[in-house]
């Protein structure tokens, strides 16, 4: 992930920017001719009952298996290189540092969208303001109840783990510790405790603590069961030593 | 979100029934749904920068992946989330196959000579938004639009997006950044004031 270069947070926008903003909310009625056109291609197509038909993606079948053949190929090299690499530099820094731009979830395929979870309208998030504004969040602390404080708290959580995660790149495990323990420290509760927990974990990896990666990845497991973090999280623990 | 009848005056013309079945409820109820979203997917299909040449049918693809999975939506929930994941996964896919990103020739709308001048600040303001759109990469893009225009909570972004939270933030607060360097180069370049 790249950083803020001058390691500050985003300025807010401005009110000009807000401005224009506003006016991109409000969806403006299309043209009713092309209304006309679309709809009635979508209840033609629901007439001819062709829908299961021509759902399917526009890639050709053929075109499928040829990518997925590649895919299969492409993975099967790089497991190939991967594994080599270990075999040849055990050193903890030889192994990915990007756990968590490598454990971004690519968009899956159009033919297997999930089923939205329930929307709510929120407030505009605010712009992050400088860490000095934001005091230190102790275990216990009772958290804001403003939807804007809270935001702007989890902006200052990004940049806390940011630094973990420049840390990890550098291949500099004990700071990415120390950092994720000023994390825990400041926002036991907080909502990036899933992303500092696998940070934790991958210093742990780094850092050659086997024993003790394992049992925070157990923990892990326990507290985030349904993470999108566990499969990465399961291949590193796999590549240990 | 409206409840437009499909008899009001955006429905579709009725097409003569030569030997074609008659929907039946639940086809009824989904395209009442994509009537009613349909101006907001359009949108949304613009944003993610879908030309105008392509517009419709990608819109015909959206719905009939929406149609197609129509029993896992839970009518509860707003539509319009669940719309933008099956926009944004049919403009990416669309992208990918045209290999090359095409930046859009003409922001359409209404003839500006026609509007009265407040209509015609937010015509400007739309088109300015939408160009400065398309200079963010689609990904950022997609979490921008999400979140600052449809106004969709962040947990919400990340589960629609799959993907994990500290990304949606990351990419959120590149957008931001990327919009507002975006805004001064055009200030710079006089296209806006």
């Amino acid at each position: 992930m790249k950083v803020d270069d001058s390691g500050r947070m985003i300025p807010p926008f401005c009110p000009m920017v807000e401005a224009l903003l506003a006016h991109e909310r409000t969806i403006v009625p299309q043209v009713s001719l092309v209304r006309a056109r679309a709809l009635a291609r979508a209840r033609n197509a629901l007439r001819a009952g062709d829908v299961m038909a021509l759902a399917t993606s526009s890639v050709p079948r053929r075109g499928w298996r040829l990518l997925f053949a590649a895919t299969a190929g492409i993975a099967l090299l790089a497991s190939a290189a991967a594994a080599y690499q270990l075999l040849r530099s055990p050193a903890p820094s030889a192994r990915s540092p990007h756990l968590l731009q490598c454990a971004q979830v690519a968009p899956s395929s159009a033919a297997t969208e999930t089923a939205p979870a329930p929307a709510a309208k929120s407030a505009p998030v605010r712009a992050v303001p400088p860490a000095s504004t934001i005091p230190a969040q102790t275990p216990g602390t009772s958290r804001p109840t403003n939807p804007a404080a809270k935001e702007d708290i989890v902006f200052e959580e990004l940049r806390l783990l940011e630094r973990a995660q420049q840390s990890v790149t550098r291949g500099d495990y004990a700071a990415v510790l120390a950092v994720t323990t000023e994390h825990e420290r400041r926002y036991s509760g907080g909502r990036l405790c899933e992303e500092r927990e696998a940070l934790r974990l991958r210093a742990l990896i780094g850092l050659g603590r086997s024993h003790e990666a394992r049992q925070a990845a157990a923990r892990f497991r326990h507290d985030f069961p349904r993470s999108v973090l566990l499969l990465k999280l399961d291949d590193m623990l796999a590549s240990s030593p | 979100m409206g409840s437009a009848s499909l008899t009001g005056p955006h429905s579709a013309p009725e097409q003569p029934n030569h030997g074609v079945r008659a929907l039946d409820r639940e086809e009824e109820t989904c395209l009442h749904a994509y009537q009613r979203e349909l101006d907001y997917l359009l949108r949304t299909l613009k944003r993610l920068g879908v030309g105008p040449v392509d517009i419709e049918d990608l819109a015909q693809d959206v719905f009939l992946i929406l149609r197609r999975n129509w029993q896992q939506y839970d009518p509860t929930c707003s539509l319009r989330p669940y719309l933008f994941a099956i926009a944004f996964r049919v403009a990416s896919s669309h992208r990918r196959r045209r290999w090359r990103e095409v930046p859009l020739p003409v922001v359409d709308g209404p003839d500006s000579a026609l509007c009265p001048d407040g209509l015609l600040e937010a015509d400007q303001a739309r088109n300015t938004v939408l160009k400065v759109l398309q200079t963010i990469p689609l990904p950022r893009r997609a979490v921008l639009v999400m979140h600052d225009l449809d106004e969709v909570p962040v947990q919400l972004v990340a589960t629609t997006l799959s993907i994990p939270l500290f990304t949606v933030y990351s990419r959120l607060r590149k957008a931001r950044r990327e919009v507002k360097s975006a805004i001064v180069r055009m200030q710079e370049r006089g296209a806006i004031r």
